[in-house]
C-alpha cells in the first residue's frame, strides 16, 4: 500500500516540477557584450535609413508594396544601413512576412529589425520570425540572456580599429496588463539600462563616449515634454504630431541615462500620424516617417502630402550627423518630397 | 431520430469549420476596420462565406432542438435561404472581382488558399442551403415525425437565448483562435508553462458547450438531474483552478500573453483592452456556477415540496 503511496507522490512531483520548469523566464545564461555587436564600415556621410510601421498583413498587395519600398530605397539614394523599427507585421501569415523581407534582402544591405508591440500578434511563431530576420545581411542579435526584450543589440560603425558610431536597436516591448481590462506599454527595464550602461562604457575613450543612435519603436515620454516645453528644454523643433503621443504608461528614466552615455538621437515609430522631430536637452528626439499605407496613415493637410515614406540619417566623421525625412505617397504616382531637419 | 442523430453529428462538424471561419471573419473585420476599409474590396467574398459557415452551427442547433413542427419547417427554410444567399453572394462576388481583375486566383490573403477554397467551399455551402430549404419546403407539405423539445416559456426566454448565442460565438471565436495554435506555437518560447493552463481556459467554453448540447439536453430528466450537478460542479472547479492560474501567471509572468499569446487574442491586442480574458472568466467560472446554483435551488425547491 505504502509503495504505492511512494510511487503516487513521486508523480505527482514529476508534474510538478515539469510544469513549473515551464514557468520559468529565459534561463539564467548571460551572454558576453560581443554576441549582442555586429561591425559596419564608416566612411563620411554613411547613411542609415529608418522603415517604421510597414504592418504588412494578410491583406497586403504584397506587389504593389514592393514596389513602393523600391521608390524609397531609390529616394534615399546609396543606403548604408537599414533600421526596420518595428509593427513589420500585423495579423500577417508566413506568406506575407516571408515577401517582406525576402525583399528586404534583396537590397542587399546591411539590415537590423526591431521589434514593436504587434510583431507578435501574426500567424507563426515568434522563433520562426526570428529565423527569417537572421538571413541576408541581418544585423539582428538575440543571444540569451535575462535582459527583457528580444531586440535589444547595437552596431558598431568603425573607422578602422575605432567605433565611430554606435546604433543601438531596442526593443521597446509589447503591451503588459496594468489593470483588469487595460494594456499598456511597459518602460525599457532596469536590466536593458543596465544592459545598454555596460555596452556603452565599453566605447568610453578619454572620459568621452562614442556618439551614438537609440532605434526603438515605442516614443520615449520625453517627446511630450518636448512638444510642452514648459521645462524650456527644447531648442529646436520640426514637422508635425497629429495623434496624441503614446509612450510607455510610466517613466523609464532611459533618456537621462542615454544623453550621459553619448546618445544623439533617438528615433522611433508606433504614432503614424506623428513624424514630429525635436531637439531636447541636447538629444534629438524624433519619429520616423511611416513606411507605406497599411493600417493607417495620414495626409498632412499643412503640407499636403501623405505622411509616408522613410527618415534618413546621415553620419558623419565630426560626430555629428544630419537628418531628413523622405515622404513617398504609397499611391501610382510615388509624388516625393524630401525635408532636411535643419 | 435519424435526422436529430444526423443533424447532431453535422452540428459538431460545422461547429469546428465555424470556428475557423469565425476566427478568421473577426480578424479580417478588425484588420479592415483598423485600415479604414481601404483595401476590403477583395476580401468581401470570403467575409461573406465565413459568416455562412459560422451561421451554420446555429442553424443545425435550432434544427437538432426544434420545439415543433412549425419551427423546424421555418428553420429549415429561412436559415437554408440565407445560407444559400450568402454563398451565391461570395461565389458570384469572387467571380465578378477576377474578371474584373480586382480579385486574383492567387491572391491568398485571408488564407493560402483564398480564394480558390472559398470559392469551392461556397459551392458546398450553397448545396448545403439549398438542401435544407427544400427539405423545409418538403415537410411543409408532408411533415414527418421528429422528437421535439419542449422550451420552458419563461420571462427571461429571450435573455438567455441572446446570452447562449453570445456564449457560442465567443467560444467559436476562442477554439478558432486554439484551430490556428499549431502556426504560432512556440515550443521554444519562455511564457510555455504559463500559456498551457491559457489554451485550455480557451478551450473550455467549446467543451462545456459540448457537454450543454451533447450531454445535458439529450439526457433523460432523471439523469439530467443527477449527473448535471457533478458536471457543473466540474466545470466550475476546472475554471476556477485555470483562473487561479492565470491570476498567477499575471504576477509572476506579466509579459505571458504579450509575448507569447499575441496571436491567440489578436482583437485584444490590437484594441488594447483584455476583453478576452474578462469574458472567459464570465463562461468558465460563472456560468457553470450559475446553472449549479439554478440545479441546487431546484433540488431545494423539490425537497421542500416533498
Amino acid at each position: 500500500m505504502s509503495f504505492y503511496k511512494e510511487k503516487k507522490q513521486l508523480i505527482s512531483l514529476l508534474l510538478l516540477s515539469v510544469f513549473l520548469s515551464g514557468c520559468t523566464n529565459k534561463a539564467p545564461a548571460m551572454a558576453e557584450p560581443t554576441d549582442y555587436l555586429s561591425s559596419l564600415a564608416f566612411h563620411e556621410d554613411f547613411k542609415v535609413l529608418q522603415f517604421t510601421d510597414l504592418h504588412w498583413n494578410i491583406e497586403t498587395n504584397v506587389e504593389k508594396e514592393k514596389a513602393y519600398l523600391n521608390k524609397v530605397v531609390e529616394t534615399a539614394g546609396k543606403v548604408d544601413c537599414l533600421f526596420i523599427t518595428g509593427d513589420n507585421n500585423l495579423w500577417s501569415n508566413k506568406e506575407v512576412t516571408t515577401a517582406l523581407f525576402r525583399h528586404i534582402q534583396s537590397y542587399d544591405i546591411p539590415y537590423a529589425v526591431l521589434w514593436g508591440n504587434h510583431d507578435r500578434g501574426n500567424e507563426y511563431s515568434f522563433s520562426w520570425l526570428e529565423s527569417l530576420v537572421k538571413e541576408g545581411k541581418s544585423l539582428y542579435k538575440n543571444p540569451l540572456d535575462q535582459v527583457e526584450g528580444d531586440s535589444n543589440y547595437a552596431v558598431n560603425v568603425m573607422d578602422g580599429s575605432t567605433i565611430k558610431w554606435r546604433l543601438y536597436a531596442l526593443d521597446s516591448h509589447s503591451d503588459v496588463q496594468t489593470s483588469a481590462i487595460r494594456y499598456q506599454y511597459p518602460p525599457l527595464s532596469e536590466r536593458q539600462k543596465s544592459w545598454f550602461s555596460s555596452l556603452a562604457e565599453e566605447t568610453k575613450v578619454g572620459g568621452t563616449y562614442t556618439p551614438s543612435l537609440v532605434y526603438c519603436h515605442i516614443p520615449l515620454e520625453e517627446v511630450q515634454a518636448a512638444v510642452d516645453n514648459k521645462d524650456g528644454k527644447r531648442t529646436y523643433e520640426k514637422w508635425e504630431h497629429l495623434e496624441s503621443i503614446s509612450p510607455s504608461y510610466k517613466p523609464s528614466g532611459f533618456f537621462t541615462l542615454a544623453k550621459e552615455k553619448g546618445v544623439k538621437g533617438i528615433f522611433w515609430g508606433h504614432d503614424h500620424a506623428n513624424d514630429y522631430t525635436a531637439d531636447y536637452d541636447g538629444v534629438t528626439l524624433g519619429y520616423g516617417v511611416k513606411t507605406g499605407r497599411e493600417l493607417y496613415y495620414i495626409h498632412s493637410s499643412k503640407r499636403n502630402m501623405d505622411m509616408t515614406g522613410a527618415s534618413l540619417v546621415t553620419l558623419k566623421g565630426n560626430g555629428t550627423f544630419a537628418l531628413s525625412h523622405l515622404y513617398v505617397a504609397d499611391t501610382s504616382d510615388y509624388e516625393t518630397h524630401v525635408e532636411n531637419y535643419k | 431520430m435519424k435526422e436529430k442523430k444526423a443533424l447532431l453529428i453535422f452540428l459538431g462538424l460545422s461547429y469546428l469549420y465555424g470556428a475557423y471561419a469565425f476566427y478568421a471573419l473577426i480578424v479580417g473585420l478588425t484588420a479592415q476596420a483598423s485600415s479604414f476599409f481601404k483595401g476590403a474590396l477583395p476580401f468581401w467574398p470570403g467575409y461573406l462565406h465565413y459568416l455562412s459557415a459560422t451561421l451554420l452551427p446555429f442553424a443545425l442547433y435550432r434544427l437538432s432542438f426544434a420545439e415543433n413542427e412549425k419551427k423546424r419547417v421555418s428553420a429549415y427554410k429561412y436559415w437554408g435561404f440565407a445560407v444559400v444567399l450568402l454563398s451565391f453572394a461570395a461565389i458570384a462576388g469572387i467571380g465578378i472581382e477576377t474578371s474584373l481583375g480586382a480579385l486574383s486566383w492567387t491572391t491568398h490573403g485571408l488564407s493560402s488558399l483564398y480564394p480558390v477554397g472559398t470559392f469551392l467551399m461556397s459551392f458546398v455551402f450553397l448545396f448545403l442551403g439549398f438542401l435544407g430549404y427544400t427539405y423545409g419546403d418538403r415537410l411543409s407539405k408532408h411533415p414527418s415525425d421528429f422528437p421535439y423539445v419542449e422550451e420552458p416559456k419563461d420571462k427571461l426566454r429571450w435573455l438567455k437565448r441572446l446570452a447562449f448565442v453570445l456564449f457560442a460565438l465567443i467560444a467559436l471565436y476562442d477554439l478558432g483562435s486554439l484551430m490556428r495554435l499549431p502556426n504560432s506555437f512556440d515550443p521554444s518560447s519562455p511564457h510555455l508553462g504559463w500559456l498551457f493552463p491559457f489554451y485550455f481556459y480557451m478551450l473550455q467554453p467549446s467543451v462545456f458547450l459540448a457537454y450543454l448540447v451533447y450531454g445535458y439536453r439529450l439526457s433523460s430528466p432523471e439523469k439530467k438531474e443527477r449527473s448535471s450537478r457533478i458536471a457543473f460542479l466540474v466545470f466550475l472547479g476546472v475554471g476556477v483552478l485555470l483562473f487561479v492560474l492565470r491570476v498567477i501567471a499575471l504576477l509572476v509572468d506579466p509579459l505571458y500573453l504579450a509575448e507569447g499569446g499575441t496571436p491567440l487574442l489578436v482583437v485584444d491586442f490590437s484594441s488594447r483592452i483584455s476583453f478576452m480574458p474578462i469574458f472567459l472568466f464570465l463562461m468558465n467560472v460563472l456560468v457553470p456556477g450559475a446553472f449549479l446554483l439554478s440545479k441546487s435551488m431546484h433540488k431545494a425547491r423539490l425537497h421542500t415540496s416533498a
